[in-house]
């Protein structure tokens, strides 16, 4: 049976050799700021563990985190997530339908109850009795409320299911929400983006084989190791911020010269996300380096805060204070930065070497 | 079309580049790690991408660090390159993706970088291969191989 062997000894099988796990492993360790002394322990934890039942869910969504994942260049280094867990239930992928997938759905759920991880893409609607978004005739609140009570973990990916995103957005006509507003009993972890980065999601998944839970999370439940600092903070641009450089039309001389967009309404001050420094396409660029402010997609409600294209100062992002702290943290980057990843090191260094906990949400 | 380089997009190279001061502590923090793996044998790695340091930093680093005598390509996933520095121990390792893209930087203090070193585990699967290969080969002269 597949689900004895070890993910070492399925990798080995696929002809990933043991170095470009390793690789990988120094990758992820070394984007979630971890000592790179870690890289090989992950290496080893990982490759001596079992692949973790993984059911994903699809509610109200669009399919563009699905779409994030499965597309993230491959062959590439994210796309080994597909062998690190057992993807029992996911719509959009798995060749099974109508009552097949359903039952695979149900087995799924009892063999490995208590300890599979449940994913999550998109919102909850509750209006009408959640009629709004129905799988095989069941809503999907009555879906997730069945599939929580086994799980060990929540994932929620994608800014809908954690925060409710673009079906929550006014009018909210479907009275969406997010998991976490049904859900209490359960550690969650939220991964928003519209979409997420992808290997911010293999990322917590290396997290929880290595070290047995979640990663550290924000106040908005969010990985630190992944949105513990802001876009602006991370920003290639940013320079051209703290000289006072700004583009003021998206044509002019400024924007040609590459100056900060924040007068042209870029969210980045506000907004916890790895885009700056992970990018997107490969590593190609992301949406500053092709010309476009952010949008801020990452946080709660981004949707209804405003104009995408009034700076900060003037939309409803939070108050003068906020941004104005955001601005000023900035100013000793590097300083910042380097703290930051330090506390956040000897966090996990300190997990490492402890025995493993039983899953866990930390704040 | 003339593509994304038509886009008369221009990065103001001075604000960007030029040395911070940052490559200096480096130094300091390999000289720390050598001196422990030359006293208690335990190895250590420094990770590039987690620095404040401009592309004028890592070039003076790599400048002052030197180049030494070994150097090693590996195929995995994308091309990982070794290369020992000026110093015994000292290897800075840059890891690569299938399409070129640096994915990670490092400088590793070790006697051989962990990723080089073959495991024991590995080497008894090939220890196991190559009896398989003795056991089942006919004496012509003629290479057989599994």
């Amino acid at each position: 049976m597949s689900a004895t062997r070890t993910i070492g000894q399925r990798l080995a099988e696929e002809g990933v050799s043991r170095r470009a796990f390793l690789k990988f492993c120094t990758t992820l360790a070394s984007m979630m700021a971890l000592p790179p002394s870690m890289g090989p322990v992950m290496a080893q934890a990982i490759a001596a563990k079992r692949r973790p039942s993984v059911i994903w869910l699809p509610f109200q969504e669009c399919t563009g985190c699905t779409e994030s994942i499965t597309r993230s260049g491959t062959p590439t280094l994210e796309t080994l997530i597909f062998d690190l867990v057992s993807l029992d239930y996911q719509e959009t992928i798995m060749a099974a339908a109508g009552h097949q997938a359903e039952g695979v759905l149900a087995a799924a759920m009892k063999e490995n109850f208590g300890k599979y991880l449940l994913i999550v893409d998109g919102s909850v609607p509750l209006i009408e009795d959640g009629a709004y978004s129905c799988i095989g005739g069941q809503s999907n609140v009555a879906m997730l409320k069945e599939a929580a009570r086994g799980a060990a973990a929540i994932i929620c990916v994608g800014t809908c299911s954690s925060y409710g995103g673009i079906p929550k957005a006014d009018p909210n006509p479907t009275q969406a929400v997010p998991v976490s507003a049904i859900i209490k009993d359960k550690p969650i972890v939220n991964i928003p983006g519209c979409p997420p980065i992808p290997v911010v999601i293999t990322g917590v998944l290396a997290h929880y084989l290595t070290f047995g839970n979640l990663p550290e999370l924000d106040p908005l439940g969010r990985p630190k190791a992944f949105y513990g600092e802001t876009i602006h903070d991370r920003c290639y641009r940013r320079p051209f911020y703290d000289q006072g450089r700004f583009a003021k039309t998206f044509d002019d001389e400024g924007a040609r010269s590459g100056w900060c967009l924040y007068e042209l309404g870029c969210k980045g001050p506000t907004t916890y996300n790895a885009c700056a420094t992970v990018k997107w396409n490969s590593g190609t660029s992301f949406p500053i380096q092709s010309g476009h402010g952010c949008l801020g997609c990452s946080e709660p409600n981004f949707w209804d805060k405003g104009s995408f294209y009034r700076p900060l100062a003037t939309a409803n992002w939070g108050n003068a204070q906020t941004v104005g702290a955001a601005a000023g943290v900035g100013v000793a980057l590097g300083a910042a930065a380097a703290y930051a990843a330090r506390k956040r090191q000897d966090r996990f260094v300190k997990e490492a070497s402890a025995p493993p906990p039983a899953t866990k949400q930390e704040h | 079309m003339g593509g994304v380089g038509a886009i008369p997009v221009r990065i103001d190279q001075a604000l960007t580049s030029g040395l911070t001061g940052n490559g200096r502590p480096v130094l300091a923090e390999l000289a720390a790690l050598a001196e422990r793996l030359a006293v208690t044998g335990a190895s250590g790695a420094i990770d590039l991408q987690a620095l404040p340091l401009s592309p004028a930093d890592l070039e003076w680093l790599r400048e002052t660090l030197g180049r030494g005598e070994v150097s090693t390509t590996i195929e995995a996933a994308g091309p990982s390159s070794i290369e020992e520095t000026g110093f015994a121990g000292v290897w800075w390792i840059t890891h690569r993706n299938a399409s070129g893209q640096i994915v990670a930087e490092l400088i590793e203090v070790a006697t051989v970088p962990e990723i080089v070193a073959a495991t024991r585990d590995e080497v008894g699967a090939s220890a196991a291969r190559l009896a398989a290969i003795v056991g089942e080969s006919v004496p012509s002269g003629k290479e057989t191989r599994a």
